[in-house]
């Protein structure tokens, strides 16, 4: 399945495969909660008028998937079901409450999932995928695997890294949305369905991965660049425009290798969190 | 590939956009450096930046201009944002009061991580939204002249104000650096080194090639 996962897999089986990874992780707390545990968080959104969260939600909301039309106007079919998933989420996790970003996760889920899927897919992604401190108030998680997605790109392609540090631009300010909103609206969206089939598979490793190999593959464009602006718009049309995805696949799993082991990552991710 | 030919300026100043979400940031950058307004916009998420060049004084003045996230758990990754900006745009949305009074927030968070010596323009957005007004302009103009900040309304969507607001903000810091405010201005270096103030941030050369 890891390898139907990295080949792509075929359309008919994504809805009901990234179901089956989700739950896999999170059928316990699901569980736990009960199976009413998602209506009684929606019933809650509905009564409440202040979450604390409602506001940065409800200006989102059409900025997420403007030119899809089920997300296109206040009261589309995609509107409302967003709406539900990210006010529920809102209020099962608090100390997340809602992170910029997440409207893209969530509306990407609810390509292929039903609104309840969908809240426990997004669960799934920001308690189990990530660490639970990846999207808090500080996005704590998240600017940790930046360090660590630095450090692994200065060993990685040293060229490269070298040739970046050389401008007064902080790299990861530009990284650090392809992990936040896992590659949505960065990459064109064939590419980002294969990147998702197998992050879900595989987890937040495969980012690392994909963010080395978009670097590796446009190395020499990207070296060419002498000025800031000229190298971020550069890296941003590269991917843009990167639709070959099986050769994207090839170097991420292929001529990456060695690439750290999961728990070595760990270990980096502790010793940033220490600092 | 490369995505603009050689491109020549006199100066190279940039432009940061700060404010609550939904304020129209991202449709002022737009407005500004290619005339566009987007109905269909996307919160932003991490950072976006454009370039225009404007001629002040026979001086091209290269604007870089960068937009980011409005929402605040963003602002932890956005104090490398601030390097180097020697303009600042304070946006609120005229429609939305708490927007306005946010800017006090905005306005500590440039006072801690930009240059003491940034010019830095108020600018009430959304002047379209008339009927919506929440904000006086007597108010904000009053606040405004307290905390020493340029003010200005502005409508992203019918262009009423864009151009001027960023023709000042650029103008001002031009006449800043005329005057040598912002100290140790380097000349001809071709990338700016990293650094915590202006020094090198300021690039005046002729004949740079942005490809």
């Amino acid at each position: 399945i890891k390898l139907m996962c990295r080949q792509g897999i075929p359309v008919q089986y994504r809805s009901d495969i990234w179901r089956r990874l989700i739950y896999a992780k999170i059928s316990d707390l699901k569980q736990e909660k009960g199976e009413f545990y998602f209506g009684h968080l929606i019933t809650r959104a509905y009564d409440s008028l202040v979450g604390y969260y409602r506001k940065q939600i409800f200006i989102d909301l059409l900025r997420t998937m403007p030119t899809n039309i089920n997300f296109s106007s206040a009261d589309a079919e995609g509107i409302r079901k967003l709406k539900e998933v990210l006010l529920a989420f809102s209020f099962h996790n608090p100390s997340i409450g809602y992170c910029q970003g997440l409207n893209f996760v969530a509306s990407m889920c609810l390509l292929f999932l039903d609104t309840e899927d969908a809240f426990w897919a997004l669960v799934a992604i920001t308690e189990k995928y990530f660490q639970p401190t990846y999207f808090d108030k500080s996005l704590t998680g998240a600017n940790i695997d930046q360090e660590v997605f630095q450090e692994m790109f200065s060993q990685k392609l040293p060229v490269l890294y070298a040739h970046v540090k050389k401008f007064d631009l902080e790299f990861s300010t530009i990284t650090i949305n392809w992990f936040l909103a896992l590659f949505i609206e960065v990459v064109p969206f064939q590419t980002l369905l294969r990147i998702w089939d197998c992050f879900l598979m595989e987890g937040p490793k495969v980012l690392f991965r994909f963010s080395l190999a978009i670097l590796q593959k446009h190395q020499e464009v990207l070296m060419e660049q002498r000025e800031v602006l000229g190298l971020l718009k550069c890296l941003k049309n590269c991917t843009k425009l990167l639709l070959d995805v099986d050769g994207l696949v090839k170097t991420a799993f292929g001529e990456l290798k060695p690439f750290p082991k999961r728990h070595s990552i760990t270990t980096r991710q502790l010793h940033f969190e220490k600092i | 590939m490369s995505f603009q030919g050689p491109e020549e300026y006199d100066y190279l100043f940039k432009i940061v956009l700060i404010g609550d979400s939904g304020v129209g940031k991202s449709n002022l950058l737009s407005r500004f450096t290619r005339n566009e307004f987007n109905l269909e916009s996307k919160s932003t998420i991490g950072v976006e930046f454009a370039t225009r060049s404007i001629v002040v004084e026979g001086k091209k003045l290269k604007a870089q201009i960068w937009d980011t996230a409005g929402q605040e758990r963003f602002r932890a990754i956005t104090s490398a944002y601030y390097r180097g900006a020697v303009g600042a745009m304070l946006v609120y949305d005229i429609a939305k009061h708490a927007t306005f009074e946010n800017i006090d927030r905005w306005l500590k968070e440039l006072r801690d991580h930009a240059d003491d010596n940034i010019v830095v323009l108020l600018v009430g957005n959304k002047t379209d939204l008339r009927h919506l007004r929440a904000v006086m302009s007597e108010d904000a103009a009053e606040y405004a002249d307290r905390n020493n900040l340029i003010f200005i309304e502005t409508s992203a969507l019918d262009s009423t104000n864009v151009e001027h607001a960023f023709q000042q903000c650029l103008n001002e810091v031009y006449k800043r650096v005329a005057d040598r405010h912002f100290s140790n201005v380097n000349i001809g270096q071709t990338t700016a080194l990293p650094t915590t103030n202006l020094q090198s941030t300021i690039l005046e050369k002729k004949f740079c090639c942005n490809s």
